[in-house]
């Protein structure tokens, strides 16, 4: 679905990922992990065309992405949620889902689809509201729900969870876990969250200093040397 | 009541001017300063088109085309050089200005002119008689102003504006290509700065130093309608224009100019967003 080799990228004269290679199988879940600054961010940025320079190969679904820009790197099928959620604040919550008909090139009046609107219920009572006025929570379940608007094979997500209450992670997790269920799209999940993360992933790679340092299935990284070495905070 | 009318005229024109400057603010933080001269080159193409054809219509119609093109051109080839540096593109923008100006008065020459109204006639209004072509100009920056905000408010493209406009990498990250949209917005607000032009060239006594007349009232419009809000724009166009022209009746040009500065100042000082700006920058 999604294979990354060779991939260096970072800022004006600055490196932040070096050399990362991964590979994300259809429909799996598959975590990058590491403490905050890492460059578990830039990564998915990277593949996004979102980061000031990179070199490496992208591919999705067998097409090689790197040299494109990034709005026609999406139409090889990724749904994008950055970390921040990246809601239109003055869009209402339906406009901000019709913006997930951009990439299929549909009409953005096109009718929403409703399994989208079954995997968030609530949405359809907030369907006028100003996006900007939701809570955190809310707003991150909008951005994921806008990225499968389009029903895109591959989902990037950079830490939901991040600034969310318990209870609220937990619906999340929840909703996560149908997405993945569903087999229809693989997963690309970055988290600090651990717990969070390695029960949604089958597996897992930690970075460091912009690295992948280990790699392994969602048990080897819960080992007690791993996560004391790269993970805990 | 001609002084309502006259008012109207003003904020009619400065309306289909501060539009665009306002819109290309939003979206690309680029104040262009040569938007001035887009509407200057409205004019100048409804004098070459009189030149060569005898027919001031024909100017107005290709106006809007050839000045939008121009800005297409001015986006594609210097502005998105720049993109994300506000002064460097307020120099920039303020040499092509100057380049602008001075090519025309190598091709037009530097001396005034004055072009012939496409029709003559008056018409009652309220009882007041009225020049036909001014209310003709009122009633078509009407119709182009509600189909501007129309586009913005109700199309596919004026959404991705918007979305480029709050957020440009998320924007592009829902495959939303943000140069097309940067490069078709200022199209289009130098097209309406060049129909604007075309449509006051009778109006006025033209000359290439004219633009800077109207960038200046633009500027004021924008700021005192709020910067962002394309409902500002209109309600600031109607305020300075018809201030202006309430003003210019009662007292010496140079009295009104000052009394209007100071109105737009206070009205800042008291709502520093504008009438219809956003908390929220």
């Amino acid at each position: 679905m999604l294979r990354v080799t060779g991939l260096s990228g970072g800022y004006h004269g600055s490196a932040v990922l070096r050399e990362i290679s991964l590979e994300v199988e259809p429909g799996a879940v598959v975590a990058v992990l590491g403490r905050n600054g890492m460059g578990k961010t830039s990564l998915l940025k990277a593949v996004m065309g979102l980061l000031p320079w990179a070199r490496g190969t992208i591919q999705v679904s067998g097409h090689e992405i790197s040299s494109l820009p990034t709005h026609q790197r999406v139409r090889s099928g990724i749904g994008y949620v950055p970390q921040g959620r990246g809601i239109f604040p003055r869009a209402t919550v339906e406009q901000n889902l019709r913006y997930g008909f951009v990439v299929a090139g549909r009409p953005m009046r096109s009718a929403l689809p409703e399994r989208v609107l079954e995997l968030f219920p609530w949405i359809r009572e907030h369907l006028r509201q100003p996006a900007g006025t939701l809570s955190g929570g809310e707003q991150q379940m909008l951005a994921i729900a806008r990225a499968l608007v389009a029903d895109p094979p591959l989902l990037l997500l950079d830490e939901p969870t991040e600034g969310l209450a318990p209870a609220v992670v937990e619906h999340l997790h929840a909703a996560v876990g149908r997405i993945a269920g569903s087999g229809a799209h693989a997963i690309l999940l970055v988290e600090q969250h651990l717990r969070f993360a390695l029960t949604l992933a089958t597996h897992g790679y930690v970075l460091e200093r912009g690295a992948i340092v280990v790699s392994g299935s969602s048990e080897e990284l819960q080992r007690e040397d791993i996560v004391s070495r790269y993970l805990a905070v | 009541m001609t002084t309502v009318l006259n008012g109207l005229t003003l904020a009619a024109v400065l309306s289909l001017v501060a539009i665009g400057l306002a819109v290309i603010f939003g979206l690309m933080r680029v104040i262009n300063m040569a938007h001035g001269e887009m509407f200057i080159l409205g004019s100048y193409t409804v004098v070459a088109a009189w030149e060569a054809t005898g027919n001031v219509w024909l100017g107005i119609a290709l106006a809007p085309f050839v000045v939008g093109a121009i800005g297409w051109a001015i986006e594609r080839t210097m502005i998105r050089r720049l993109s994300g540096r506000l002064l460097d593109t307020l120099v920039a923008t303020w040499g092509l200005s100057i380049v602008i100006r001075e090519g025309l008065k190598v091709v037009f020459g530097a001396g005034s002119r004055n072009l012939p109204f496409p029709f003559t006639g008056d018409l009652t209004v309220l009882g007041t008689r009225y020049p036909l072509y001014r209310l003709f100009l009122i009633a078509l920056a009407v119709v182009v102003m509600a189909t501007v905000l129309w586009v913005f408010l109700r199309t596919d493209f004026g959404w991705k504006v918007s979305a480029v406009t709050q957020d440009r990498e998320m924007a592009m990250a829902m495959g939303i290509d943000a140069g097309r949209i940067d490069a078709a917005v200022f199209a289009l607000g130098a097209g309406l700065a060049g129909l604007a032009g075309a449509v006051m060239t009778p109006l006025i006594t033209l000359n290439p130093e004219v633009g800077l007349f109207f960038l200046a009232r633009s500027f004021l419009v924008v700021i005192v309608g709020g910067v962002g809000s394309l409902l500002g724009t209109a309600a600031g166009a109607g305020l300075i224009g018809m201030g202006q022209a309430a003003l210019a009746a009662s007292f010496r040009p140079v009295i009104a100019q000052i009394v209007l500065l100071v109105l737009a100042i206070v009205i800042i000082r008291l709502r520093p967003t504008g009438l219809f700006g956003r908390l929220q920058g």
